[in-house]
Protein backbone atom coordinates (compact mmCIF):
# COMPACT_ATOMS: atom_id res chain seq x y z
CA UNK A 1 0.00 0.00 0.00
CA UNK A 2 1.40 3.41 -0.91
CA UNK A 3 2.02 6.01 1.78
CA UNK A 4 -0.93 8.21 0.86
CA UNK A 5 -3.36 5.30 0.61
CA UNK A 6 -2.09 3.96 3.91
CA UNK A 7 -2.68 7.30 5.65
CA UNK A 8 -6.16 7.45 4.10
CA UNK A 9 -6.87 3.92 5.27
CA UNK A 10 -5.68 4.78 8.78
CA UNK A 11 -7.79 7.95 8.85
CA UNK A 12 -10.85 6.04 7.68
CA UNK A 13 -10.31 3.37 10.32
CA UNK A 14 -9.89 5.94 13.11
CA UNK A 15 -12.97 7.90 12.07
CA UNK A 16 -15.03 4.70 11.83
CA UNK A 17 -13.90 3.57 15.29
CA UNK A 18 -14.48 6.95 16.91
CA UNK A 19 -17.91 7.58 15.45
CA UNK A 20 -19.11 4.06 16.25
CA UNK A 21 -18.29 4.46 19.95
CA UNK A 22 -21.38 5.42 21.92
CA UNK A 23 -19.22 6.84 24.71
CA UNK A 24 -17.78 9.44 22.35
CA UNK A 25 -21.25 10.77 21.50
CA UNK A 26 -22.32 10.72 25.14
CA UNK A 27 -19.24 12.75 26.19
CA UNK A 28 -19.76 15.14 23.28
CA UNK A 29 -23.44 15.65 24.12
CA UNK A 30 -22.72 16.14 27.83
CA UNK A 31 -19.98 18.59 26.95
CA UNK A 32 -22.32 20.55 24.67
CA UNK A 33 -25.19 20.61 27.17
CA UNK A 34 -22.79 21.52 30.00
CA UNK A 35 -21.39 24.43 28.02
CA UNK A 36 -24.84 25.70 27.06
CA UNK A 37 -25.93 25.60 30.71
CA UNK A 38 -22.81 27.42 31.87
CA UNK A 39 -23.16 30.10 29.18
CA UNK A 40 -26.84 30.50 29.93
CA UNK A 41 -26.05 31.02 33.62
CA UNK A 42 -23.35 33.55 32.69
CA UNK A 43 -25.77 35.29 30.35
CA UNK A 44 -28.45 35.54 33.06
CA UNK A 45 -25.95 36.83 35.60
CA UNK A 46 -24.61 39.43 33.18
CA UNK A 47 -28.12 40.62 32.29
CA UNK A 48 -29.05 40.89 35.98
CA UNK A 49 -26.07 43.12 36.63
CA UNK A 50 -26.99 45.30 33.73
CA UNK A 51 -24.07 44.57 31.44
CA UNK A 52 -24.65 46.51 28.29
CA UNK A 53 -26.28 44.39 25.64
CA UNK A 54 -25.77 41.34 27.79
CA UNK A 55 -22.63 39.33 28.05
CA UNK A 56 -22.52 38.20 24.48
CA UNK A 57 -23.63 41.31 22.73
CA UNK A 58 -20.16 42.84 22.51
CA UNK A 59 -18.58 42.87 19.07
CA UNK A 60 -16.17 40.10 20.04
CA UNK A 61 -18.70 38.31 22.20
CA UNK A 62 -18.11 35.09 20.39
CA UNK A 63 -14.60 35.00 21.86
CA UNK A 64 -16.13 34.26 25.22
CA UNK A 65 -16.43 30.54 24.62
CA UNK A 66 -12.77 30.43 23.86
CA UNK A 67 -11.77 32.32 26.98
CA UNK A 68 -14.47 30.97 29.23
CA UNK A 69 -14.49 27.30 28.41
CA UNK A 70 -11.19 26.94 26.64
CA UNK A 71 -9.39 24.91 29.26
CA UNK A 72 -12.41 22.69 29.86
CA UNK A 73 -12.68 22.06 26.14
CA UNK A 74 -9.01 21.21 25.92
CA UNK A 75 -9.20 18.94 28.97
CA UNK A 76 -12.24 16.99 27.78
CA UNK A 77 -10.92 16.71 24.25
CA UNK A 78 -7.51 15.47 25.41
CA UNK A 79 -9.16 13.13 27.92
CA UNK A 80 -11.03 11.47 25.06
CA UNK A 81 -7.74 11.03 23.21
CA UNK A 82 -6.13 9.44 26.27
CA UNK A 83 -9.08 7.08 26.69
CA UNK A 84 -9.15 5.91 23.07
CA UNK A 85 -5.38 5.54 22.77
CA UNK A 86 -4.80 3.75 26.07
CA UNK A 87 -7.88 1.56 25.60
CA UNK A 88 -6.68 0.42 22.21
CA UNK A 89 -3.40 -0.67 23.80
CA UNK A 90 -5.10 -2.46 26.70
CA UNK A 91 -7.80 -4.13 24.57
CA UNK A 92 -5.03 -5.82 22.60
CA UNK A 93 -6.34 -4.61 19.26
CA UNK A 94 -3.07 -2.84 18.48
CA UNK A 95 -1.21 -6.08 19.21
CA UNK A 96 -3.58 -8.02 16.97
CA UNK A 97 -3.03 -5.66 14.05
CA UNK A 98 0.74 -5.39 14.53
CA UNK A 99 1.07 -9.17 14.80
CA UNK A 100 -0.77 -9.39 11.52
CA UNK A 101 1.76 -7.33 9.69
CA UNK A 102 0.94 -3.67 10.25
CA UNK A 103 3.95 -1.48 10.97
CA UNK A 104 3.96 -0.08 14.51
CA UNK A 105 4.03 3.46 13.14
CA UNK A 106 0.43 2.80 12.09
CA UNK A 107 -0.67 3.08 15.69
CA UNK A 108 0.79 6.53 16.34
CA UNK A 109 -0.19 7.81 12.89
CA UNK A 110 -3.74 6.70 13.54
CA UNK A 111 -3.81 8.41 16.90
CA UNK A 112 -2.42 11.62 15.40
CA UNK A 113 -5.41 11.59 13.08
CA UNK A 114 -7.67 10.84 16.03
CA UNK A 115 -6.15 13.63 18.14
CA UNK A 116 -6.60 16.15 15.33
CA UNK A 117 -10.15 15.05 14.61
CA UNK A 118 -11.18 15.24 18.24
CA UNK A 119 -9.52 18.65 18.65
CA UNK A 120 -11.49 20.03 15.70
CA UNK A 121 -14.79 18.47 16.79
CA UNK A 122 -14.60 19.69 20.39
CA UNK A 123 -13.40 23.15 19.38
CA UNK A 124 -16.35 23.52 17.01
CA UNK A 125 -18.79 22.24 19.62
CA UNK A 126 -17.38 24.80 22.04
CA UNK A 127 -18.13 27.59 19.57
CA UNK A 128 -21.49 26.06 18.64
CA UNK A 129 -22.59 26.03 22.26
CA UNK A 130 -22.29 29.80 22.50
CA UNK A 131 -23.75 30.57 19.09
CA UNK A 132 -27.41 30.92 20.14
CA UNK A 133 -26.57 33.46 22.86
CA UNK A 134 -24.38 35.59 20.65
CA UNK A 135 -26.93 35.57 17.86
CA UNK A 136 -29.86 36.41 20.15
CA UNK A 137 -28.18 39.44 21.68
CA UNK A 138 -26.03 40.82 18.94
CA UNK A 139 -27.61 39.45 15.82
CA UNK A 140 -24.19 38.23 14.76
CA UNK A 141 -24.25 34.78 13.30
CA UNK A 142 -20.80 33.74 14.48
CA UNK A 143 -20.75 30.70 12.26
CA UNK A 144 -20.98 32.86 9.16
CA UNK A 145 -17.56 32.88 7.59
CA UNK A 146 -17.33 36.68 7.48
CA UNK A 147 -17.90 36.94 11.24
CA UNK A 148 -15.53 34.20 12.22
CA UNK A 149 -12.06 35.51 13.05
CA UNK A 150 -10.30 32.64 11.40
CA UNK A 151 -6.88 33.23 12.92
CA UNK A 152 -8.12 32.94 16.51
CA UNK A 153 -10.15 29.87 15.73
CA UNK A 154 -7.22 28.27 14.00
CA UNK A 155 -4.81 28.88 16.89
CA UNK A 156 -7.37 27.47 19.31
CA UNK A 157 -7.71 24.34 17.20
CA UNK A 158 -3.92 24.14 16.95
CA UNK A 159 -3.62 24.47 20.71
CA UNK A 160 -6.24 21.73 21.08
CA UNK A 161 -4.24 19.52 18.73
CA UNK A 162 -1.12 20.27 20.79
CA UNK A 163 -2.92 19.32 24.01
CA UNK A 164 -4.07 16.11 22.38
CA UNK A 165 -0.57 15.19 21.22
CA UNK A 166 0.71 15.57 24.80
CA UNK A 167 -2.26 13.48 25.93
CA UNK A 168 -1.39 10.88 23.31
CA UNK A 169 2.13 10.65 24.69
CA UNK A 170 0.76 10.09 28.21
CA UNK A 171 -1.52 7.32 26.94
CA UNK A 172 1.38 5.59 25.21
CA UNK A 173 3.68 5.79 28.23
CA UNK A 174 1.27 4.66 30.95
CA UNK A 175 0.36 0.96 30.75
CA UNK A 176 -3.37 1.04 31.64
CA UNK A 177 -6.27 3.15 30.38
CA UNK A 178 -7.38 4.17 33.89
CA UNK A 179 -3.80 4.96 34.88
CA UNK A 180 -3.22 7.04 31.77
CA UNK A 181 -6.43 9.02 32.31
CA UNK A 182 -5.56 9.61 35.97
CA UNK A 183 -2.02 10.66 35.06
CA UNK A 184 -3.24 13.08 32.41
CA UNK A 185 -5.95 14.66 34.58
CA UNK A 186 -3.45 15.01 37.43
CA UNK A 187 -0.96 16.69 35.17
CA UNK A 188 -3.46 19.11 33.64
CA UNK A 189 -5.27 20.14 36.81
CA UNK A 190 -2.68 19.53 39.53
CA UNK A 191 0.95 19.14 38.55
CA UNK A 192 1.38 21.93 36.04
CA UNK A 193 -0.80 24.46 37.93
CA UNK A 194 1.19 23.72 41.10
CA UNK A 195 4.48 24.15 39.29
CA UNK A 196 3.15 27.29 37.63
CA UNK A 197 2.41 28.79 41.06
CA UNK A 198 6.12 28.87 41.81
CA UNK A 199 7.11 30.47 38.51
CA UNK A 200 6.81 33.97 37.21
CA UNK A 201 4.16 34.63 34.56
CA UNK A 202 6.82 35.16 31.90
CA UNK A 203 8.28 31.72 32.51
CA UNK A 204 5.11 29.71 33.07
CA UNK A 205 3.34 31.11 30.01
CA UNK A 206 6.20 30.29 27.73
CA UNK A 207 8.17 27.40 29.15
CA UNK A 208 5.58 25.04 30.62
CA UNK A 209 4.09 22.64 28.04
CA UNK A 210 0.41 23.37 28.70
CA UNK A 211 1.16 26.94 29.74
CA UNK A 212 2.65 27.66 26.33
CA UNK A 213 -0.29 26.03 24.57
CA UNK A 214 -2.77 28.04 26.66
CA UNK A 215 -0.86 31.21 25.92
CA UNK A 216 -1.00 30.35 22.24
CA UNK A 217 -4.77 30.77 22.11
CA UNK A 218 -5.51 33.11 25.01
CA UNK A 219 -3.23 35.85 23.70
CA UNK A 220 -5.05 36.47 20.40
CA UNK A 221 -8.42 35.92 22.08
CA UNK A 222 -7.74 38.57 24.70
CA UNK A 223 -6.49 41.18 22.31
CA UNK A 224 -2.91 40.08 22.05
CA UNK A 225 0.48 40.97 23.44
CA UNK A 226 3.72 41.50 21.59
CA UNK A 227 4.11 39.57 18.37
CA UNK A 228 7.63 38.54 19.35
CA UNK A 229 6.44 37.06 22.62
CA UNK A 230 3.63 35.21 20.91
CA UNK A 231 6.01 33.88 18.26
CA UNK A 232 8.38 32.67 20.99
CA UNK A 233 5.52 30.95 22.79
CA UNK A 234 4.41 29.35 19.52
CA UNK A 235 7.90 28.00 18.87
CA UNK A 236 8.18 26.57 22.38
CA UNK A 237 4.71 25.02 22.16
CA UNK A 238 5.54 23.61 18.75
CA UNK A 239 8.74 22.11 20.10
CA UNK A 240 6.90 20.44 22.97
CA UNK A 241 4.33 18.99 20.60
CA UNK A 242 6.95 17.78 18.12
CA UNK A 243 8.92 16.23 20.97
CA UNK A 244 5.77 14.51 22.28
CA UNK A 245 5.05 13.03 18.84
CA UNK A 246 8.63 11.83 18.37
CA UNK A 247 8.73 10.26 21.84
CA UNK A 248 5.34 8.63 21.19
CA UNK A 249 6.69 7.05 17.99
CA UNK A 250 9.82 5.82 19.82
CA UNK A 251 7.82 4.54 22.81
CA UNK A 252 5.47 2.54 20.60
CA UNK A 253 8.37 1.23 18.54
CA UNK A 254 10.12 -0.03 21.67
CA UNK A 255 7.23 -1.23 23.78
CA UNK A 256 5.88 -4.76 23.99
CA UNK A 257 2.28 -4.80 22.81
CA UNK B 1 14.44 -30.25 2.82
CA UNK B 2 12.42 -27.12 1.96
CA UNK B 3 14.01 -23.73 2.66
CA UNK B 4 13.15 -22.10 5.99
CA UNK B 5 10.19 -19.77 6.21
CA UNK B 6 11.31 -18.57 9.63
CA UNK B 7 14.81 -18.62 11.06
CA UNK B 8 15.41 -17.85 14.70
CA UNK B 9 18.93 -17.25 16.02
CA UNK B 10 19.91 -16.59 19.61
CA UNK B 11 16.51 -15.14 20.47
CA UNK B 12 16.33 -13.89 24.05
CA UNK B 13 13.74 -11.84 25.88
CA UNK B 14 14.32 -10.44 29.35
CA UNK B 15 11.53 -8.93 31.43
CA UNK B 16 13.59 -7.09 34.04
CA UNK B 17 15.95 -9.69 35.45
CA UNK B 18 13.70 -12.57 34.42
CA UNK B 19 14.48 -14.27 31.11
CA UNK B 20 11.23 -15.30 29.45
CA UNK B 21 13.08 -17.06 26.64
CA UNK B 22 16.78 -17.71 26.30
CA UNK B 23 18.92 -18.19 23.24
CA UNK B 24 16.30 -19.84 21.05
CA UNK B 25 17.62 -21.20 17.77
CA UNK B 26 15.45 -23.02 15.26
CA UNK B 27 14.20 -22.96 11.68
CA UNK B 28 10.71 -23.66 10.46
CA UNK B 29 10.83 -24.93 6.88
CA UNK B 30 8.27 -23.76 4.34
CA UNK B 31 5.11 -25.82 4.54
CA UNK B 32 5.85 -27.36 7.93
CA UNK B 33 3.30 -27.53 10.74
CA UNK B 34 5.23 -27.25 13.95
CA UNK B 35 3.88 -27.58 17.48
CA UNK B 36 5.21 -25.41 20.29
CA UNK B 37 4.72 -27.13 23.62
CA UNK B 38 5.62 -26.36 27.18
CA UNK B 39 4.17 -25.92 30.63
CA UNK B 40 2.57 -22.65 31.73
CA UNK B 41 5.16 -19.88 31.85
CA UNK B 42 7.64 -21.74 29.67
CA UNK B 43 7.74 -18.91 27.12
CA UNK B 44 5.43 -20.13 24.34
CA UNK B 45 3.38 -16.94 23.97
CA UNK B 46 6.51 -14.80 24.32
CA UNK B 47 8.17 -16.81 21.55
CA UNK B 48 5.19 -16.34 19.25
CA UNK B 49 5.04 -12.62 20.16
CA UNK B 50 8.72 -12.28 19.28
CA UNK B 51 8.14 -13.99 15.94
CA UNK B 52 5.09 -11.84 15.20
CA UNK B 53 6.82 -8.61 16.22
CA UNK B 54 4.53 -7.60 19.09
CA UNK B 55 7.32 -8.25 21.60
CA UNK B 56 10.74 -6.72 21.18
CA UNK B 57 13.66 -9.11 21.54
CA UNK B 58 16.38 -8.30 24.04
CA UNK B 59 18.84 -9.99 21.69
CA UNK B 60 18.86 -12.39 18.78
CA UNK B 61 17.23 -12.33 15.41
CA UNK B 62 14.12 -13.51 13.61
CA UNK B 63 14.39 -13.74 9.82
CA UNK B 64 11.24 -14.19 7.74
CA UNK B 65 12.08 -15.76 4.41
CA UNK B 66 8.74 -14.95 2.89
CA UNK B 67 8.46 -14.21 -0.82
CA UNK B 68 7.27 -10.74 -1.80
CA UNK B 69 3.62 -10.18 -2.54
CA UNK B 70 0.68 -10.90 -0.31
CA UNK B 71 0.71 -11.04 3.42
CA UNK B 72 3.70 -12.56 5.16
CA UNK B 73 2.45 -13.50 8.60
CA UNK B 74 -0.95 -14.00 10.14
CA UNK B 75 -1.11 -14.38 13.88
CA UNK B 76 -3.55 -15.05 16.68
CA UNK B 77 -1.55 -14.63 19.86
CA UNK B 78 -2.56 -14.31 23.49
CA UNK B 79 -6.03 -13.28 24.63
CA UNK B 80 -8.01 -12.19 21.56
CA UNK B 81 -8.15 -8.38 21.42
CA UNK B 82 -11.00 -6.65 19.63
CA UNK B 83 -12.88 -3.37 19.73
CA UNK B 84 -15.67 -4.46 22.08
CA UNK B 85 -18.18 -1.93 20.74
CA UNK B 86 -17.76 -2.99 17.12
CA UNK B 87 -19.33 -6.05 15.54
CA UNK B 88 -17.27 -9.02 14.44
CA UNK B 89 -17.60 -7.87 10.84
CA UNK B 90 -16.61 -4.29 11.69
CA UNK B 91 -13.60 -5.49 13.64
CA UNK B 92 -12.38 -7.42 10.64
CA UNK B 93 -13.23 -4.47 8.37
CA UNK B 94 -10.88 -2.28 10.41
CA UNK B 95 -8.12 -4.86 10.03
CA UNK B 96 -8.93 -5.40 6.36
CA UNK B 97 -8.91 -1.66 5.66
CA UNK B 98 -5.32 -1.55 6.89
CA UNK B 99 -4.15 -4.79 5.29
CA UNK B 100 -3.68 -4.33 1.60
CA UNK B 101 -5.82 -6.40 -0.70
CA UNK B 102 -8.57 -7.38 1.72
CA UNK B 103 -12.03 -6.63 0.44
CA UNK B 104 -15.51 -7.46 1.70
CA UNK B 105 -15.39 -10.83 -0.03
CA UNK B 106 -12.24 -11.72 1.89
CA UNK B 107 -13.91 -10.84 5.20
CA UNK B 108 -16.87 -13.02 4.27
CA UNK B 109 -14.54 -15.89 3.32
CA UNK B 110 -12.73 -15.91 6.67
CA UNK B 111 -15.91 -15.44 8.72
CA UNK B 112 -17.54 -18.36 6.94
CA UNK B 113 -14.39 -20.44 7.45
CA UNK B 114 -14.51 -19.96 11.22
CA UNK B 115 -18.30 -20.35 11.32
CA UNK B 116 -19.01 -16.80 12.48
CA UNK B 117 -20.81 -15.45 9.44
CA UNK B 118 -24.21 -15.74 11.13
CA UNK B 119 -22.95 -13.73 14.13
CA UNK B 120 -21.12 -11.12 12.08
CA UNK B 121 -23.52 -8.39 13.17
CA UNK B 122 -23.12 -8.98 16.91
CA UNK B 123 -20.81 -6.82 18.97
CA UNK B 124 -17.50 -8.43 19.87
CA UNK B 125 -18.25 -7.77 23.56
CA UNK B 126 -21.14 -10.25 23.33
CA UNK B 127 -18.96 -13.03 21.92
CA UNK B 128 -17.98 -16.00 24.07
CA UNK B 129 -14.29 -16.79 24.53
CA UNK B 130 -14.57 -19.50 21.89
CA UNK B 131 -16.12 -17.06 19.40
CA UNK B 132 -13.40 -14.52 20.12
CA UNK B 133 -10.82 -17.23 19.51
CA UNK B 134 -12.42 -17.95 16.16
CA UNK B 135 -12.61 -14.25 15.30
CA UNK B 136 -8.89 -13.95 16.09
CA UNK B 137 -8.28 -16.90 13.80
CA UNK B 138 -10.33 -15.17 11.10
CA UNK B 139 -8.24 -12.01 11.51
CA UNK B 140 -5.08 -14.10 11.17
CA UNK B 141 -6.44 -15.66 7.97
CA UNK B 142 -7.22 -12.30 6.32
CA UNK B 143 -5.16 -11.74 3.20
CA UNK B 144 -4.10 -15.38 2.92
CA UNK B 145 -0.77 -15.16 4.79
CA UNK B 146 2.09 -17.55 4.05
CA UNK B 147 2.96 -18.15 7.70
CA UNK B 148 0.50 -18.62 10.56
CA UNK B 149 1.39 -18.21 14.21
CA UNK B 150 -1.37 -19.61 16.40
CA UNK B 151 -1.34 -19.43 20.18
CA UNK B 152 -3.66 -21.95 21.80
CA UNK B 153 -6.23 -21.62 19.00
CA UNK B 154 -8.47 -24.28 20.55
CA UNK B 155 -8.41 -22.71 24.00
CA UNK B 156 -11.94 -22.27 25.36
CA UNK B 157 -13.58 -24.12 22.50
CA UNK B 158 -16.12 -26.93 22.89
CA UNK B 159 -15.28 -30.30 21.29
CA UNK B 160 -16.99 -29.31 18.04
CA UNK B 161 -14.95 -26.09 17.97
CA UNK B 162 -11.76 -28.02 18.67
CA UNK B 163 -12.45 -30.29 15.70
CA UNK B 164 -13.24 -27.27 13.51
CA UNK B 165 -9.98 -25.56 14.45
CA UNK B 166 -8.09 -28.79 13.84
CA UNK B 167 -9.68 -29.09 10.41
CA UNK B 168 -8.79 -25.48 9.64
CA UNK B 169 -5.18 -26.00 10.65
CA UNK B 170 -5.04 -29.11 8.48
CA UNK B 171 -6.60 -27.14 5.65
CA UNK B 172 -3.92 -24.43 6.02
CA UNK B 173 -1.23 -27.10 6.08
CA UNK B 174 -2.75 -28.66 2.97
CA UNK B 175 -2.41 -25.28 1.22
CA UNK B 176 1.32 -25.38 1.88
CA UNK B 177 1.30 -22.76 4.62
CA UNK B 178 3.92 -22.75 7.34
CA UNK B 179 2.33 -23.04 10.76
CA UNK B 180 3.68 -22.65 14.28
CA UNK B 181 1.05 -23.73 16.76
CA UNK B 182 1.28 -23.56 20.51
CA UNK B 183 -1.09 -25.68 22.53
CA UNK B 184 -1.63 -27.46 25.79
CA UNK B 185 -3.64 -30.11 23.98
CA UNK B 186 -0.98 -32.68 23.25
CA UNK B 187 -3.42 -34.87 21.35
CA UNK B 188 -4.29 -31.98 19.04
CA UNK B 189 -0.64 -31.20 18.39
CA UNK B 190 0.03 -34.85 17.69
CA UNK B 191 -2.82 -34.94 15.19
CA UNK B 192 -1.83 -31.90 13.14
CA UNK B 193 1.89 -31.26 13.61
CA UNK B 194 4.80 -32.87 11.86
CA UNK B 195 7.30 -31.62 14.41
CA UNK B 196 7.33 -30.41 17.99
CA UNK B 197 9.47 -27.90 19.85
CA UNK B 198 9.28 -28.34 23.59
CA UNK B 199 10.03 -25.32 25.74
CA UNK B 200 10.95 -25.40 29.39
CA UNK B 201 11.87 -22.30 31.34
CA UNK B 202 12.40 -20.39 28.13
CA UNK B 203 14.68 -22.87 26.46
CA UNK B 204 14.13 -25.54 23.85
CA UNK B 205 14.59 -28.91 25.52
CA UNK B 206 13.37 -31.05 22.62
CA UNK B 207 13.04 -30.55 18.89
CA UNK B 208 11.76 -33.71 17.29
CA UNK B 209 9.74 -34.79 14.32
CA UNK B 210 6.55 -36.65 15.13
CA UNK B 211 7.81 -39.55 13.03
CA UNK B 212 10.94 -39.86 15.14
CA UNK B 213 8.89 -39.53 18.29
CA UNK B 214 6.50 -42.23 17.23
CA UNK B 215 9.16 -44.66 16.15
CA UNK B 216 11.69 -44.19 18.91
CA UNK B 217 9.73 -45.30 21.97
CA UNK B 218 8.90 -48.91 22.59
CA UNK B 219 7.31 -50.80 25.45
CA UNK B 220 9.07 -54.07 26.31
CA UNK B 221 7.35 -56.67 28.45
CA UNK B 222 8.99 -59.70 29.99
CA UNK B 223 8.65 -61.70 33.20
CA UNK B 224 12.45 -61.73 33.46
CA UNK B 225 13.50 -59.29 36.19
CA UNK B 226 16.72 -58.56 34.36
CA UNK B 227 14.78 -56.75 31.59
CA UNK B 228 15.45 -53.17 32.76
CA UNK B 229 19.16 -53.67 33.35
CA UNK B 230 19.70 -55.56 30.11
CA UNK B 231 17.65 -53.05 28.09
CA UNK B 232 19.61 -50.22 29.68
CA UNK B 233 22.97 -51.57 28.50
CA UNK B 234 21.79 -52.10 24.92
CA UNK B 235 23.97 -49.73 22.83
CA UNK B 236 20.97 -48.25 21.00
CA UNK B 237 19.04 -47.36 24.15
CA UNK B 238 19.02 -43.63 24.77
CA UNK B 239 16.80 -43.53 27.79
CA UNK B 240 14.89 -45.80 30.13
CA UNK B 241 11.63 -43.94 30.62
CA UNK B 242 9.47 -45.86 33.07
CA UNK B 243 8.76 -49.25 34.57
CA UNK B 244 5.24 -50.51 35.02
CA UNK B 245 4.93 -54.05 36.35
CA UNK B 246 6.76 -56.30 33.92
CA UNK B 247 6.99 -53.56 31.29
CA UNK B 248 9.70 -51.07 30.54
CA UNK B 249 9.42 -48.13 28.13
CA UNK B 250 12.66 -47.22 26.40
CA UNK B 251 13.74 -44.58 23.92
CA UNK B 252 15.86 -45.90 21.08
CA UNK B 253 18.26 -44.10 18.82
CA UNK B 254 17.08 -43.18 15.32
CA UNK B 255 18.91 -45.92 13.41
CA UNK B 256 18.35 -48.74 15.87
CA UNK B 257 16.32 -51.69 14.63
CA UNK B 258 14.00 -53.63 16.86
CA UNK B 259 15.62 -56.84 15.62
CA UNK B 260 18.96 -55.77 17.10
CA UNK B 261 17.25 -55.00 20.38
CA UNK B 262 15.45 -58.36 20.62
CA UNK B 263 18.66 -60.16 19.63
CA UNK B 264 20.51 -58.34 22.42
CA UNK B 265 17.83 -59.22 24.96
CA UNK B 266 17.75 -62.89 23.89
CA UNK B 267 21.55 -63.08 24.12
CA UNK B 268 21.19 -62.05 27.79
CA UNK B 269 18.44 -64.56 28.47
CA UNK B 270 15.59 -62.06 28.40
CA UNK B 271 12.66 -63.19 26.25
CA UNK B 272 9.92 -60.72 25.50
CA UNK B 273 6.24 -61.59 25.87
CA UNK B 274 5.27 -58.30 24.19
CA UNK B 275 6.93 -55.55 22.20
CA UNK B 276 4.91 -52.50 21.17
CA UNK B 277 5.32 -48.91 20.07
CA UNK B 278 4.55 -46.50 22.90
CA UNK B 279 1.23 -44.84 22.09
CA UNK B 280 1.39 -41.85 24.40
CA UNK B 281 4.69 -40.62 22.97
CA UNK B 282 4.14 -36.90 23.13
CA UNK B 283 2.65 -36.96 26.57
CA UNK B 284 5.51 -39.06 27.89
CA UNK B 285 8.04 -36.75 26.28
CA UNK B 286 6.25 -33.74 27.70
CA UNK B 287 6.05 -35.16 31.21
CA UNK B 288 9.61 -36.38 31.19
CA UNK B 289 11.22 -33.24 29.85
CA UNK B 290 9.17 -30.80 31.87
CA UNK B 291 9.62 -32.52 35.23
CA UNK B 292 10.54 -29.90 37.80
CA UNK B 293 13.51 -31.94 39.08
CA UNK B 294 15.27 -31.76 35.72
Amino acid sequence: MTGARFVLAISGAEIAKLFRHLGFWVVLLLFFVGEVLVFWQAHVEAARHGAAAGLFGAPAGWLIPLRYAGKVTLSVSSGVVVFFTASELSWGTAALLVSNGLPRAWFVLGKLVLATLIAVVFSLVNVLAIAPFVYRESGIAILAWSNLPVSTTVVFVLAAIGYNMLALLTAVLVPSAAGALAAWISYVWLVEPLVADYLSAAIRDIWLPLGSLNELWTTPASGGSSAVLWATTSCVAGLYVALAVVIAFIAVARRDL
Amino acid sequence: MPPPALSVTGLTKQFGHQAAVRDLCFDIPVGETCGLLGPNGSGKTTTLGLLAGTIRATSGEVVRHVPDGGRAIGAAIGPPGFYPYLTGFENLSIAARLLDGCDRGEIERVLVAVDLWDRRGSRASTYSLGMKQRLALAAAMLGDPKVLLLDEPANGLDPRGVVRVRDLVRQFAGQGKTILLSSHMLGEVEKVCGRVLLLKEGQIVADESMTALRSSRVVLTSSNRKLPSVAAVFPGTLDLLERTGDSVTVTLGEDVSLEDLTRHLCAHGVFLSRLARAEDDLEVLFMRLTRSDQ
